[in-house]
């Protein structure tokens, strides 16, 4: 993957906000923690200063090394159900099965194994390998009913083939198509989220009110006050907890960069541009987390992604609304009939999260 | 104050609930004088519309007085008449400015309920399931509506609420569904569903300069109303085969435009119509399109199929061959309502159309459950329900 993304050349030239206005950063996080969410990479330039995230093409995906050794592996131990079934059968504990359904496996394995290597990324022949390890598994299952056969050689086996099915598992996960929102930037681990809205306001408007970060709370949702502190950090009180923030950088009227000062994993970006036509503008929210643990905490954090996605796409949602309209749409406190018991824990658990408390007219002009 | 809530398939009742407030500088309260049952809230009813949630409170058609309003409401003030358009627009995004109000990008609290379902989100409406906003309906008798400045329309006091309470939705959707048919002069449009909307339909295709409009329905009533009140020709599906007698009673051709004024819970009859009723009940298709189907397989090439029918989710069987091949086009939506509110008005004032003639039933607000109940069996010959909180 990492070698597809430098080949455009496009990483290799700086971002294109690296001329403005950057306030210097003497807390030398600037080599990884927040710079590492933005790599544009565009294949049409960056001439305009857009964000552009790199788009994979379709041979970008997923752990080359793991998928190719999975394929190997399918076609050495197919090819050895074929060339010597009993042996096999014997070596895994199983007697008295005929040589031929071993055969048959064996060919079942080393077709996925060719797949796997050419690329293959078709859903289904990513499932034909996981229903191929049930299917084993269960055979497994069934012949250690049977007293004839070795029952400790069995569960040994039944060890590896768990193993096995685990990987494939994995493997399948990294080829399914990934939402581009959710794609980490080009060699980059970690969590990195970003969605996008068109505000019908001007982008030095939309820059000024977010700018002003006490107007935060009004659209994020969980955040209940933003406090300046000075001209870069700011302290945040959320339902969460307390974290002083620190802006890294600003450009009026297209963008700034912030982070979570003593967490310094944790960076977001804000970037605004104008819209086709004249059409207001596009504003861009990104989140990158670095989990503690590497690659495992990322596909950990990516299970429960829900969070700050919805995070991201409430606050862009309301913060349009407010820029739009003066105020955030809701119908929270608004009366109802005698709810189930059913509907209020759904009520409470679903991401209809209470909009904030209307402040006159938003003081939006 | 009282509402009428849903609780299930086919049960809804009248209890007391808080009054509503204020929650945005933009709403304003309305003290509901007159509200009336829809088509589509009979989907509700029957629990084909997703999202639904015990105690919501049904309405989308209303009217009455502005009784409160927000810091930011400029427009209304205490005390005066007005009649509400069902979907909520804040009149400042991008679509709002195109007049393209039923898709209003800030009005559905639930937008991300709403992509999931349809991919993006529409406007949020009153009293129509969570996916449009979960937005407290006007079956009550108060009415908390945001975007005040932008969606109600001020009505003069010499105009009856029966004349003008359908402004608020049938109305403004019967015609904008004859709009889309592009109608000139001499042309022939078809009609399905001789309900509110089709009655519409059909008299504002007649105003738009249709020579001939043929309705279809099975119900007695509503076809003696087609032909009497509204002045189409008319066609009992259960009594003739319908595609047959539209080719029949247009020299072959088919007729110039349609309207499937039906929607998601469409009678019919054939083996397309039972695969349709055993898969909807089975939760395996969303919508019945019945009356769809046969609308754009009766469609003359060439012509526009428009449906201003509810339609919920997902329809099996639709031949996209015959609309491609044809070169059919579909023109469908909800309701731009706040577009056709002021020339609906005025011709309303002119005497060119009396929307208060279809009304069958005036009821109390206690009586909504018995006014759903008709309407669902088509009993007591129901059309229209109209419910009266007040006193």
């Amino acid at each position: 993957m990492q070698n597809e993304d430098i080949s455009d050349g496009a990483t290799a030239r700086p971002p294109a906000w690296q001329a403005s206005m950057e306030i210097p950063d003497d807390a030398g996080a600037s080599d990884h923690g927040h710079d590492a969410i933005l790599h544009y990479t565009s294949t049409r330039g960056q001439a305009d200063g857009r964000p552009q995230r790199h788009i994979p093409d379709a041979s970008a995906h997923g752990n080359h090394a793991m998928i190719r050794a999975l394929g190997w592996l399918s076609i050495g131990l197919g090819l050895a159900q074929l060339v010597a079934p009993q042996g096999l059968a014997r070596a895994s504990g199983l007697r008295g099965v005929s040589s031929v359904w071993i055969r048959a496996i064996g060919l079942r394995e080393m077709a996925c194994g060719v797949a796997l290597l050419r690329g293959e990324t078709r859903p289904a022949w990513r499932w034909s390998r996981i229903a191929g390890d049930a299917m084993d598994l269960s055979l497994l299952g069934v012949a250690m009913a049977s007293r004839r056969n070795a029952r400790t050689r069995l569960a040994a086996t039944a060890a590896v083939v768990a193993g096995v099915t685990a990987i494939d598992y994995i493997a399948s996960a990294q080829l399914a198509p990934r939402k581009l929102s959710e794609l980490p930037a080009p060699g980059e681990a970690g969590l990195a989220l970003q969605k996008s809205v068109i505000v019908n306001r001007s982008a030095d408007d939309c820059y000024r009110a977010w700018r002003d970060l006490e107007n935060l709370p009004r659209f994020m949702p969980g955040l209940q006050s933003v406090q300046v502190i000075d001209a870069r950090r700011s302290r945040w009180n959320s339902v969460e907890g307390v974290w002083i923030g620190e802006l890294t950088q600003e450009r009026p009227g297209q963008g700034m960069r912030w982070r979570a000062a003593e967490n310094h994993t944790e960076t977001g970006a804000l970037e605004l541009s104008p819209a086709p036509d004249g059409r207001g503008t596009v504003v861009t929210m990104q989140l990158h987390m670095q989990p503690p643990a590497g690659k495992v905490g990322t596909a950990v954090a990516g299970l429960f992604s829900q969070a700050p996605a919805y995070q991201i796409e409430t606050t862009l949602r309301r913060f349009k609304q407010w820029m739009e309209t003066g105020e955030v749409s809701t119908t929270e406190g608004q009366p109802s009939g005698k709810r189930s018991f059913k509907t209020r824990l759904l009520h409470k658990a679903g991401g209809t999260a209470p909009a904030p408390r209307p402040q006159a007219n938003g003081g939006v002009s | 104050m009282k509402a009428n809530c849903w609780h299930g398939k086919r049960d809804v009742r009248i209890e007391q609930v808080p009054d509503p407030a204020i929650l945005n500088p933009g709403d304003a309260i309305i003290k509901v004088s007159s509200t009336a049952i829809c088509g589509s809230d009979l989907h509700l009813y029957n629990g084909v519309v997703p999202s639904m949630e015990q105690g919501d409170i049904l309405g989308h058609e209303f009217m009455g007085e502005v009784v409160e309003t927000g810091s930011a409401v400029r427009k209304l003030k205490v005390g005066d008449r007005v009649v509400v358009p069902f979907p909520i627009a804040c009149g400042r995004c991008f679509f709002c400015e195109q007049q393209l109000y039923s898709v209003c990008e800030n009005s559905n609290p639930n937008a991300y309920m709403a992509e999931k379902m349809w991919g993006h989100s529409g406007a949020g409406i009153f009293g129509y399931s969570h996916l449009t906003g979960g937005y407290a309906g006007g079956q009550a008798e108060y009415v908390r509506v945001p975007f005040a400045d932008v969606g109600p329309i001020k009505v003069p006091d010499e105009l009856k609420d029966e004349q003008v309470l359908f402004l608020s939705d049938i109305l403004p959707t019967g015609y904008m569904a004859a709009e889309a048919c592009a109608i000139t002069p001499g042309q022939v449009v078809a009609v399905w569903g001789c309900g509110p909307v089709g009655q519409f339909a059909i008299q504002s295709a007649f105003l738009l300069g249709a020579e001939r409009v043929i309705a279809i329905d099975h119900y007695p009533e509503r076809l003696r109303m087609a032909r009497e009140l509204s002045g189409a020709e008319t066609l009992h599906f259960d009594a003739v085969d319908v595609p047959d007698a539209l080719r029949e009673m247009t020299g072959g051709r088919g007729p110039d435009a349609c309207i499937d004024a039906v929607g998601m819970e469409a009678h019919g009859s054939g083996v397309s119509y039972i695969y349709d009723r055993l898969k909807q009940t089975m939760k395996l298709e969303s919508d019945r399109p019945t009356a769809l189907r046969e609308a754009l397989m009766a469609c003359r090439n060439g012509g526009v199929v428009s449906v201003p029918g509810a339609y919920g989710g997902f329809s099996d069987k639709i031949p996209f061959g015959s609309i491609m091949n044809r070169s059919l086009t579909i023109k469908t939506g909800q309701t731009h309502v706040q577009r056709y509110m002021q020339p609906l008005l005025e011709r309303i004032q002119r005497g060119e159309l009396d929307p208060g003639a279809i009304i069958s039933h005036h009821l109390t607000l206690d009586e909504a459950p018995h006014g759903y109940e008709i309407f669902q069996k088509k009993q007591e010959q129901c059309i229209k329900v109209v419910l009266h909180p007040g006193p």
